[in-house]
């Protein structure tokens, strides 16, 4: 990457949550898992990264998103308001799937 | 819990002093902590302290090469400005002798000698008044020492630096880490003082002194010991009839605390980082709702997970095949069978959120 040309907008999404991931990771790992919903050994290898390191994986990535919508997020998302923190703690998730079709 | 930060800083300083080189004379001046404490506890069997007189002379400056009083010098000129910029004494030469390690491949002074430089510059821990201070040289504006007062002024070491060498000091006195290669310390002091930070956050948490007691038993080096039985601060928990004695929203609420505890502590996170951080975040989680205390939470996480004086776990977690999530049902309770699915809590509220939800709603 040209280091003139500036970020597009999915690159800078994932340089932001990166570097938000890996500092909170820093701070305090259990809360970082808890609220990132990552496991403790993808916390580890983020809190590894140097800054270099960071910005070529935003860089190679290009123009997809590194942290995906989690599976359930049409379940979230028809919840009612309270109850979406909750839910979204409680259960645990994996990679965004297609909403399944209603009859 | 002013008195608790204080000695976490103090424990931690000592520990960043040893690992330096300090004796422990000098750790004890530094951080106030007792001779035999840290004897015992900073050093220990493996980690021997250094031996000796600590090697602090008068003539430290000016009986040296120019060389080293220009290094002292740029050390001082750094530990002014840390001081200065409103950073305590003790943090201020720590890191003014780390910096200056950073730099130098072979160190002319030891953490020793430079602890008893600031005494002197500044007129504390082993000096009683200041008998060095920082004056910039006229020729070369660089700050370097001089008597205090100005009752003696050598030549600058700065403008010397480069015109040979004069002066009879030419070795260090005490340890450095670039000799010793690495000074290690007492494998038990990270831990204590680890200890003491997990106790403050779990005052902070309105955690009972019983229960504090109990998650800090798992340290080496405490004065508690590890509970026989289950720690429960008031009644107990109705776990006989676990569905129809405990309202839904504290079910939600403490299915959601064993369920985050049991994925961070699966994924080798301590027992008590687990705990404080499942807590936090379940009682952001149910903002909207009066959160239950940490107490409460301990005594369902050590049946759960049967810790903490508990043999056997009461209570299990159970998916839901409605909601997905999981939640927790009594060992007691589990003869009803298909009803306790109907008794998912996360269920109920996504049925009823107001019921549960909308007390403390923004």
């Amino acid at each position: 990457m040209n280091d003139a040309t500036p970020l597009n907008a999915v690159q800078h999404l994932n340089f932001e949550t990166l570097s938000l991931i890996r500092d909170s990771a820093r701070s305090d790992l259990a809360t970082a898992c808890c609220q990132f919903g990552l496991h403790p050994d993808q916390l580890r290898t983020i809190t590894a990264l140097s800054p270099t390191d960071l910005m070529q994986i935003v860089a190679s990535t290009g123009n997809v998103l590194l942290f995906a919508p989690r599976d359930d997020i049409d379940l979230l998302l028809a919840a009612p308001r309270t109850v979406i923190p909750i839910l979204a703690s409680a259960r645990s998730h994996g990679p965004a799937r297609a909403p399944a079709a209603t009859s | 819990m002013a008195y608790a930060d204080t000695r976490i800083r103090s424990l931690e300083t000592a520990r960043l002093c040893a690992t330096l080189g300090a004796c422990p004379r000098t750790i004890g001046w530094v951080t106030g902590l007792p001779s035999h404490f840290i004897l015992s506890k900073v050093f220990d069997a493996g980690h021997r302290a250094p031996r000796g007189r600590p090697p602090y002379t008068e003539d430290l400056v000016f009986k040296t090469t120019f060389k080293i009083q220009a290094e002292l010098g740029s050390f001082a000129v750094k530990y002014r400005e840390l001081t200065a910029a409103g950073f305590t004494p003790a943090a201020s030469l720590v890191t003014a002798y780390q910096h200056y390690l950073s730099f130098t491949p072979v160190p002319s002074f030891s953490f020793d000698e430079a602890f008893f430089l600031v005494s002197n510059l500044d007129g504390i821990w082993a000096c009683k008044t200041p008998s060095l201070q920082l004056e910039p040289c006229k020729a070369c504006q660089a700050r370097r020492l001089v008597a205090f007062g100005g009752a003696y002024t050598p030549a600058c070491a700065f403008c010397k630096e480069e015109s040979g060498e004069r002066g009879v000091r030419k070795r260090v006195a005490g340890r450095t880490p670039a000799m010793a290669e690495r000074i290690e310390v007492s494998e038990s002091l990270p831990l204590q003082i680890e200890a003491l930070r997990v106790d403050v956050e779990l005052e902070q948490l309105g955690a009972h002194r019983r229960v504090r007691a109990a998650i800090l038993s798992a340290y080496p080096d405490t004065p508690h010991r590890p509970p026989a039985a289950l720690i429960r601060i008031g009644r107990a928990l109705p776990v006989q009839r676990w569905s129809s004695g405990v309202r839904t929203l504290q079910r939600a609420q403490f299915s959601l605390v064993a369920v985050l505890f049991q994925r961070l502590t699966s994924g080798g996170i301590g027992a008590d980082r687990a705990l404080i951080a499942t807590y936090r975040q379940a009682r952001d989680a149910f903002r909207h709702a009066a959160a239950p205390s940490f107490d409460r939470c301990f005594e369902v996480v050590s049946q759960v997970a049967g810790r903490w004086g508990v043999a056997t776990p009461t209570l299990v977690l159970a998916p839901c095949d409605r909601c997905g999530a999981s939640f927790l049902v009594g060992l007691a309770d589990q003869g009803s069978g298909g009803a306790q699915q109907r008794r998912c809590p996360y269920c109920q509220l996504l049925r009823h959120p107001e019921t549960y939800l909308a007390g403390k709603a923004a």
